[in-house]
């Protein structure tokens, strides 16, 4: 149940649907405490990602046990854990019929792994490689403090390119899903009936009030 | 209970399932009393489209299963005859492969889990995501694909994507097959296409053929159409007609040619002007013809490289040819005439008529700048091009090249046909415009067997072209853009200023600016469709948008992509792949989230054409829930557009889609003059096929009619005459004209307008670490990326064969049935040797290829594929994403498919891939007793 594999090998898995990977990395922190199947259940139907997912969460939960991220423990019905059986092992059946639950919690890959991917790394990587951009980034970020539509960002983006020659060169010949996807897939903006920021991303956008 | 509700009853459980699962069975009620009655025989008429053709032919039905299928005597280029292509329908028609139902991935990408879900939950699915991706990115974030085999309606899937407003579909051919052969030959002659690889070229398979000699440069007909035009040349060689055949590859065209110049790969451009060269040394080409029906004489302005226009030279000039109602152009342009010893005007007229003997080599000064007729400059190009120095360039021999080179100048007719090979390396645009420029040189245009012909009815105007791939549907006509050559710049203008709806115009103009990849290669323009380097660059990064929910409505993209394994990298980015196709291959295994089945062949109502004469595709079975491949994108369009709501308007006015199978019978119905679709199936014989009189379809010297301005009809081309020199290329690099007009779109480096020279990207007698060059093309089996599970067939050709040279083999210690290992600077792949004299030394050849049998229930390990033996995993895209790097065909794009570099040593058989016979028997047809179905929609 438990395959120890390197991160890299987990980061690639997790990243092969771009729809899933934010539910990969929310759970994964969610189970940093130690999590029952159905609570884990109804924290990712909470996630506004899992609105667009195309998988259940028993999908999500049982890819990153494979993958060694998360750690699955069998609880017999008084809540206790019911030791993992040795392959093969003639008490295999018998420990099966107590479980009568699962919990998961994260592993040390999985931790790993949450940490690499954090929503402030990304950012800080996203605003470091485009240091010419961050000043857009960030009015975008504080602007999605309510949904915004993909045209109300566009409006907004257009807005301050209008108020910068530069930032009008910079932007000129880009579509404004540049800009949304990149913040996006940063963890820094979420889709949820309009675009909005994160806790994380909103933490980034307050970082400067220049185009408030 | 209907056959859709039913359906969705079924599938209610939404149970996991592996592929190639048929609910055999539990679809429809057995009758006992049907199954013990003695065979019921029937026999229609359909059309086969095994291929990128359809040859006319006669299927067989015992008790509705398909058992039989002949060539159709009725029809004129197959006759009796089919092919193993065509015959793998029985096989594919019927596998255990086929999905029969709608597939949702119920594991991860690469698992081969997948769920059954009914058509309206398919749908529902579709739409959703691609709305969504709509409010969330915009419309850019939709785009779609189709090609490498099994696409059953050309050119739907732009349409789709335009349904959508997106600007952005692509196929893994476009610029790497058809768009160049294609569009060229309309662009300098308003002939079709003198490409012997599609319908275009159809001369030398007319009924009494006037062909005594053809020229087939890079196509193997016998092994692309082998049914029609392959059975069509055999039939032409046994009358006496002489070929010369220029293929590095030993071709079954090749061993019945008079003269076969096996070209070293990627270098045809040298040969092309090493023809022209040897052709104007020996005073060959047809003086007359060139004179007055050629841009050749035109003298040309050095500074703008444009002709001289006569009204540049004299701005009182009057030109004779002027039409008073300002509609039809017709330009002066300038020469230098032999009788006054002089530059004059030279207004179009029949040559009797002309006011000039226009010199055809000279520099003279005009307006103060020496200036060059446009022979003069192509022959200067061609002048390097010595028989010695080609023979060597191009590993020939100068003696074949010039046998080769007489059989095509002195005969009486004459024509060259291309077909996909060089539409696959670096040079494409000139290879096409240089084979052009010889049979236009010769005259070998619009004469009775020649290849370069009009075939339309006779004009009573001065002839005039749309640049379009079809001129049907959502193209540009419709919304009153592109340049319509034969138009003045009024009438053209009038086009477009007077199109009523304004709105629909500028999103139009929308999608023509936002096309990728058009900076550098606007000859896309002419099909709706951008590079797959252009569409691959946007989605790894980003910019200027970022396509991120595919459809793709045919083909195994991971088998026919240039580089392969850089698509495969950007799977990841990709928010939801809707894959169509009747059955999975490695692509919609690897990257589709939703697979939707389409109909076989034998079940399709379409219509088609065999020279002069219409046929029908007959539906005959119908297995599962497939359906016609253009009704899914309609429903999930519809369906995307109704849950976008009010501020998302609906799809352009020439939207071509249909949503309903009855409709499209009706309309098949009423093609053939038949009272209803089952009047016309009953009795075919009666309304199948339609003819075109032979006297109207089959017309020649069209451009010396005199028409309603009193000249000779001339060619639809800004000149009226055939452009060897050609200005509309050269115009198009710098502003996207004709396609664009009247926007402007940036300009990038000039298109030569003649034939030059283009070397190989890679050349192996440099290349010390990949010494050998391989190339690859066709055989006789599979069309493009189809019919890899058809059981037969893969037991005739199993593995790919490489081709090699005896004394290369002996090199690295391959003996003939090794496995090899190839490698490119991209990755390796296995295949098994074939060793032959009729291969270079230091060149292979292998076909391109795919293993279905790699996911098959059977493997322990399963993989996609797409790895072990796909020559596109050794191909390069030349995808560069930070830097500026471009060694594509400039017009087009194309990158090289053909004539790269590779290092071979013995290798093993890959673990998945099955040789023996009895390996594939899980590919056997099962689906038989599958029973028949009516329409889903």
């Amino acid at each position: 149940m438990y395959n120890e594999g390197t991160l890299d090998e987990l980061a690639r898995a997790l990243a092969k649907h771009p729809l899933h990977r934010e539910i990969y990395r929310k759970t994964l922190l969610y189970c940093r405490a130690p999590r029952i199947l159905e609570q884990i259940e109804h924290e990712i139907a909470s996630f506004p990602e899992f609105k667009s997912a195309t998988q259940n969460q028993v999908h999500f939960l049982k890819v990153l046990v494979e993958l060694g991220a998360l750690e699955q423990i069998g609880l017999d019905e008084c809540g206790e854990v019911v030791p993992e059986p040795h392959k093969g092992d003639s008490a295999e059946d018998r420990l099966d019929e107590l479980v009568v639950d699962w919990m998961f919690m994260i592993t040390d890959l999985g931790e790993q792994y949450v940490e690499a991917n954090s929503v402030e790394r990304r950012i800080g990587d996203l605003f470091a490689e485009k240091t010419e951009l961050v000043p857009l980034y960030e009015a975008i970020l504080n602007y999605c403090d309510s949904p915004r539509s993909y045209k109300e960002i566009a409006d907004c983006i257009q807005e301050q390119a209008a108020s910068s020659v530069q930032l009008a060169d910079l932007v000129a010949g880009l579509e404004p899903s540049v800009f949304v996807s990149s913040l996006e897939k940063a963890g820094g903006l979420v889709w949820d009936e309009g675009w909005v920021v994160t806790p994380e991303g909103g933490s980034s956008g307050r970082r400067t009030d220049r185009f408030e | 209970m209907t056959r859709r509700s039913f359906s969705k009853v079924a599938t209610v459980a939404g149970v996991a399932t592996a592929m190639g699962v048929s609910m055999s069975g539990s679809l429809v009620e057995t009758d006992k009393a049907y199954a013990e009655s003695a065979p019921r025989i029937k026999t229609y008429q359909t059309m086969c489209h095994g291929c990128i053709d359809y040859c006319a032919v006669k299927v067989t039905l015992q008790d509705g299963v398909a058992i039989k299928i002949v060539g159709d005597e009725t029809s004129p280029e197959n006759r009796t005859s089919c092919c193993v292509k065509c015959l793998n329908q029985l096989h594919t028609a019927y596998s255990p492969r086929r999905i029969l139902h709608p597939m949702k991935l119920a594991g991860e990408r690469g698992s081969g889990e997948w769920e059954i879900i009914s058509w309206d939950e398919a749908i529902e699915l579709a739409a959703t995501k691609i709305a969504e991706s709509i409010r969330k990115y915009g419309y850019t974030s939709f785009f779609t694909s189709a090609g490498g085999g099994g696409a059953y309606n050309g050119a739907f899937e732009y349409a789709v994507a335009e349904g959508f407003y997106s600007p952005t579909c692509f196929e893994p051919g476009g610029a790497q097959c058809f768009v160049p052969r294609s569009s060229i030959t309309p662009m300098v002659s308003g002939c079709n296409s003198t490409s012997i690889a599609d319908s275009f070229c159809q001369e030398p398979f007319k009924p009494n053929s006037d062909t005594k000699m053809l020229v087939m440069w890079g196509t193997q007909p016998s092994v692309s159409q082998t049914a029609k035009s392959g059975r069509g040349l055999a039939e032409l060689r046994a009358k006496g007609c002489k070929t010369v055949v220029i293929d590095p590859n030993f071709s079954p065209d090749a061993s019945k040619a008079t003269v076969w110049l096996p070209v070293r790969p990627g270098t045809d451009t040298a040969l092309v002007l090493c023809w022209m060269r040897y052709i104007v040394d020996n005073n060959l080409y047809d003086e007359e013809f060139c004179k007055y029906w050629t841009t050749l004489p035109f003298l040309i302005n050095p500074e703008t490289r444009l002709p001289w226009l006569a009204e540049d030279v004299w701005p009182d000039y009057v030109n004779p040819a002027l039409d008073p109602h300002d509609k039809y152009s017709t330009p002066a342009y300038v020469c230098f005439d032999r009788r006054t010893d002089s530059i004059q005007p030279f207004p179009f007229s029949a040559p009797q008529d002309s006011p000039v003997d226009p010199e055809l080599f000279i520099e003279v000064d005009v307006n103060g700048l020496p200036s060059k007729t446009a022979y003069q400059i192509q022959y200067e190009e061609a002048e390097p091009w010595t028989l010695e120095a080609t023979a060597k360039h191009c590993w020939l021999e100068p003696g074949k090249i010039e046998e080769a080179i007489r059989l095509y100048a002195e005969a009486e007719v004459a024509g060259i046909s291309h077909g996909v090979a060089t539409d696959q390396q670096r040079n494409a645009s000139q290879m096409a415009l240089g084979t052009n420029e010889l049979d236009m040189m010769m005259g070998y245009v619009e004469k009775p067997g020649c290849t370069m012909t009009i075939r339309s009815m006779r004009h009573e105007s001065r002839p005039t072209q749309a640049f379009d791939t079809f001129g049907i549907g959502m193209w540009n006509e419709n919304y009153g853009y592109g340049w319509q050559n034969g138009y003045t710049e009024s009438f053209n203008r009038k086009r477009y200023d007077e199109y009523p709806n304004k709105e629909t115009q500028a999103r139009w103009m929308n999608l023509l600016t936002n096309r990728l990849g058009m900076d550098k290669h606007k000859g896309m323009y002419w099909q709706d469709t951008v590079n797959p380097q252009a569409v691959l660059k946007a989605i790894r990064t980003g910019e200027p948008f970022k396509p991120r929910v595919w459809y793709d409505l045919s083909g195994n993209k991971l088998a026919m992509l240039g580089n392969a394994q850089s698509w495969y990298d950007i799977f990841p980015e990709i928010d939801f792949c809707i894959g169509q196709h009747p059955i999975i291959t490695s692509f919609h295994f690897e990257a589709c989230d939703l697979v939707l089945p389409v109909k076989e062949w034998l079940e399709l109502n379409m219509t088609s054409s065999v020279l002069n004469r219409t046929y029908m595709f007959t539906e005959v079975i119908h297995l599962g829930e497939t359906v016609d491949n253009t009704i899914p994108a309609e429903r999930i369009r519809k369906r995307t557009f109704e849950i976008l709501g009010e501020e998302h308007d609906d799809a352009f006015p020439a939207w071509p889609g249909n949503d309903d199978e009855e409709a499209l019978r009706a309309q098949i119905a009423d093609t053939f003059g038949a009272p209803s679709w089952e009047e016309l199936k009953e009795n075919q014989s009666s309304y199948v096929p339609l003819v075109v009189p032979e006297e109207e379809y089959w017309v020649y010297y069209q451009y010396l009619d005199i028409v309603d301005d009193g000249l000779p009809a001339g060619f639809a081309t800004e000149s009226r005459k055939c452009e060897p020199y050609c200005a509309s290329i050269l115009k198009a690099s710098r502003n996207g004209f004709p396609y664009t007009y009247p926007i402007e779109m940036p300009s990038c480096p000039d298109y030569d307008p003649i034939c030059v020279n283009v070397d190989p990207v890679e050349d192996p007698t440099t290349d010390t670490d990949y010494p050998l060059v391989i190339t690859s093309g066709r055989v006789p089996y599979f069309h493009h990326g189809t019919m890899r599970h058809a059981a037969f067939a893969r037991e005739l050709y199993p593995a790919p064969d490489l081709k090699i040279n005896p004394r290369t083999a002996a090199e690295y210690g391959i003996g003939h049935g090794d496995w090899v290992k190839v490698s490119s600077r991209r990755g390796s792949i296995s295949a098994r040797a074939y060793l032959t004299e009729a291969e270079a030394p230091g060149q292979l050849w292998m076909e391109r290829f795919w293993n279905p049998e790699c996911y098959d229930d059977s493997q322990k390990d399963k993989t996609g594929g797409w790895r072990e033996c796909n020559i596109n995993i050794l191909t390069d895209n030349f995808i560069d994403y930070e830097g500026d790097e471009d060694p594509y065909n400039n017009m087009f794009g194309s990158y090289t498919l053909r004539g790269f570099t590779v290092k071979i040593e013995k290798g093993e058989r890959p673990a998945n891939v099955w040789i023996e016979p009895e390996e594939f028997e899980p590919f056997m047809p099962t689906l038989r007793s599958e029973p028949q179905t009516g329409d889903v929609f």
